[in-house]
């Protein structure tokens, strides 16, 4: 069942810039994770607030086509890429952040309570639940803007580049979040980290200057944009060897890593 | 595990009466009367918790504006002459003006100061959603009040990289209106981007603008209000009122 | 076209999108004053948050940011800011209006723009320092009022006489910084602003 349909989708922030979305053809299907993946500029954060709903019509746009939604009832719930503006400074508490779209929701106090409560804990960060959101670091402040958006218990999860803040151990542990929640809620994520691609995805839309060039799953969209699949020690050393890299194996192989740098490489060339 | 517990607050409306007793008086008590209103506001300001936050910013601002009025009324009143110091002569109705004046602003600015140093900015904007206040007001200030800590916290960052690149305040001064732009042009587009974001956040996480709290669940802050506290404080004003009422007639 | 420039809608300008953006302009205008301090400017440069909105904005979101401004630097520094809020709703209003005018698109308009505001704040301003603090003003042209005061002239002339001679300067310097800030923006972000033909 599809959970969000895009249908000949174009936006340009204004007539005369590039637009940022080009005839997007694409069904998300319920429950299944989407990785939108392309380099800087390729329109993955537009195609994250078009998701979302959040396109606003500035007052310049242009917009055609739609993104709909076959049950009207369906809620988003967005990461936004600069997450430090998610956070909206408008409680003094951690926990009260958190609570802010549940309280917009008109959730009962007690469903609130329970919620927050337990969405700060599988994201292990109770102990932040009664500091001041001023005070927190970068990754703090991520984890808090990560737990408010799964705090809406929302049908569909879009993140955009969720990781970009994070340590390894907490880049790590939103994998295996991101992990246990896939099957249950659909996913959209705007993201190039090889592990966490390789963890959760389903399938792979490539974004390239606002157009998809490729969708499918792991292997047919990194073969399609020239990506081979080595197996090598470290990522590092996959980016750096994978031009040289002759031989591929299966995207089945267990911890395998993708040297995707050279699909990026041409995805950022593609017209 | 966070309880309801920890988001009760109590608010004493005790602390809005005195403020609006204490404006009322500033305004309607005669001068002799208005005295009294501050001695005993005084009194309470300084018997209060925070008292520093209430008179940091009368004794640094409103103190030496006070003494200039009295030193530019004084000498410049077309009046009687009243005390004489050296070659200038202070005249009555100057110092009365002065005196009438100051008291009057030192009751505002004490009264205000009074209220906000006994009441958290959190309490308030709870208590006045409550009551039905529009929510974007309320945000606005809220988020004001946040955004001056964290471009103060930008402002000093900008500065230090600055100096490390050579801005010396030591140059003159057009040299140094060129060395605004540096420090305000980053922090202002930063900001201002981020701004532009924390829109698109504020629509995500649901908040409409043109729905009041009460159409939707109450947020999970519970005000509770002192009910003794409101009583003294309505009494209070209804007899400030009454003398106010009264002065005119006597 | 006169009733778009002369269009006050309320409704439209304050939104969950202009609010942020309200904020972020009343906090400009007291770190601003705080930058011209931190580099020894002679300078307050107190609408520069207010001025910038408006433009961006539009005239009520001008006048809704002024006001907070002076709320919130009530509350940071000296609640006696609060009295002169009236001033801060006239400089978002005018703002608003002659950026809709096209004042911002060159520097000679921005500053005939400014010269013209500093004009309207020593109006506003007069009876309210007159009545309010008795003639003394917040900032440093005191010894103007005193010299007014001295040849004869009442406590609010006195003081609408200092605003002239001192207000203009200080507003048409905002509406430059302003202008030059304008110029900045790049234009992706520009153009998600309601002003953006403003700038």
């Amino acid at each position: 069942m599809n959970i969000l349909i895009f249908e000949q989708y174009s936006y340009s922030y204004a007539p005369d810039l590039q637009a940022a979305l080009k005839d997007i053809n694409l069904e998300i299907k319920k429950d299944e994770c989407t990785v939108i993946l392309g380099p800087s500029g390729a329109g993955k954060t537009t195609f994250c607030l078009a998701a979302a709903g959040l396109l606003t019509s500035y007052p310049a746009s242009v917009s055609s086509g739609t993104v709909k939604k076959p049950v009207p009832t369906i809620r988003t719930a967005l990461v936004m890429q600069n997450f430090y503006s998610q956070i909206t400074y408008l409680r003094n508490t951690v926990f009260e952040e958190v609570a802010f779209p549940l309280e917009n929701m008109g959730l009962p106090r007690p469903e609130i309570f329970k919620r927050v409560n337990d969405v700060l804990s599988q994201m292990k960060i109770q102990h932040l639940a009664m500091r001041n959101p001023l005070e927190l670091s970068g990754g703090e402040k991520q984890k808090i803007v990560i737990a408010t958006a799964l705090a809406q218990k929302p049908d569909v999860l879009i993140l955009d580049e969720p990781l970009s803040q994070l340590d390894p151990e907490s880049t790590s542990y939103l994998s295996d979040i991101l992990h246990q929640l896939k099957g249950s809620i659909t996913i959209i994520i705007a993201e190039n980290d090889p592990y966490l691609i390789l963890k959760i995805a389903d399938k792979i839309a490539a974004l390239s200057n606002g157009e998809i060039v490729s969708y499918g799953d792991v292997s047919t969209v990194f073969n399609s944009v020239g990506g081979k699949l080595v197996e090598l020690p470290a990522w590092s050393i996959c980016a750096r060897e994978y031009e040289t890299a002759e031989d591929g194996l299966s995207s089945s192989s267990p911890g395998y890593i993708l040297g995707y740098k050279a699909a990026l490489k041409k995805l950022g060339g593609q017209k | 595990m966070v309880t309801p517990e920890e988001f009760k607050k109590t608010y004493n409306p005790l602390y809005q009466y005195v403020a609006f007793s204490a404006i009322a008086a500033a305004f309607f008590f005669r001068i002799e009367a208005q005295g009294i209103i501050l001695f005993l506001l005084l009194l309470v300001a300084t018997l209060s918790k925070n008292r520093h936050r209430i008179f940091r910013g009368f004794l640094k601002f409103v103190l030496p504006l006070i003494l200039i009025g009295y030193i530019i009324n004084g000498l410049f009143f077309v009046g009687s002459p009243a005390v004489i110091i050296g070659h200038l002569t202070f005249k009555k109705e100057g110092l009365i003006f002065a005196t009438r004046v100051g008291l009057r602003l030192t009751i505002l600015v004490i009264s205000i100061g009074y209220f906000f140093a006994n009441v958290d900015n959190d309490t308030i904007s709870e208590y006045l959603i409550g009551k039905g206040a529009d929510r974007r007001f309320v945000y606005v200030y809220i988020l004001s009040v946040a955004m001056v800590q964290l471009l103060r916290d930008k402002l000093r960052r900008i500065y230090i990289a600055q100096s490390a690149r050579g801005l010396d305040t030591t140059r003159n001064i057009f040299v140094r209106i060129k060395y605004l732009f540096p420090l305000l042009v980053p922090l202002s587009l930063t900001y201002l981007a981020e701004s532009l974001d924390r829109g698109i956040a504020l629509k995500a996480a649901g908040f409409m603008a043109d729905k009041k709290r009460n159409e939707m669940a109450s947020s999970i802050s519970e005000i509770v209000i002192n009910n003794r506290g409101r009583t003294i404080g309505i009494i209070l004003f209804l007899i400030t009122l009454a003398i106010a009422f009264a002065q005119m007639f006597v | 076209m006169r009733h778009t420039i002369f269009e006050i809608n309320f409704e439209k300008e304050i939104t969950s999108s202009t609010i942020p953006l309200i904020a972020f302009g009343a906090a400009l205008n007291i770190v601003v004053g705080q930058t011209a301090q931190l580099i020894k400017l002679p300078l307050y440069l107190d609408s520069v948050g207010t001025i910038l909105i408006a433009c961006l904005v539009g005239p009520v979101a001008g006048m809704i940011t002024g006001a907070f401004a002076n709320l919130t630097l009530g509350f940071f520094f000296n609640y006696a800011f609060i009295f002169f809020i009236p001033v801060t709703l006239v400089i978002g209003l005018y703002s608003g209006i002659v950026a809709r005018l096209g004042a911002f698109k060159k520097w000679y308009t921005t500053l005939l723009a400014g010269v013209v505001q500093g004009l309207l704040a020593a109006l506003t301003s007069a009876p309210i320092a007159a009545f309010m603090f008795g003639g003394v003003t917040m900032g440093g042209t005191d010894f103007l009022v005193l010299y007014f005061r001295a040849i004869g002239k009442s406590v609010v002339e006195s003081v609408f006489l200092q605003g002239l001679a001192a207000d203009p300067v200080d507003k048409s310097l905002s509406f430059l910084v302003v202008y030059i800030l304008l110029s900045r923006i790049p234009r992706p972000i520009l153009l998600r602003l309601p002003g953006y033909g403003n700038a």
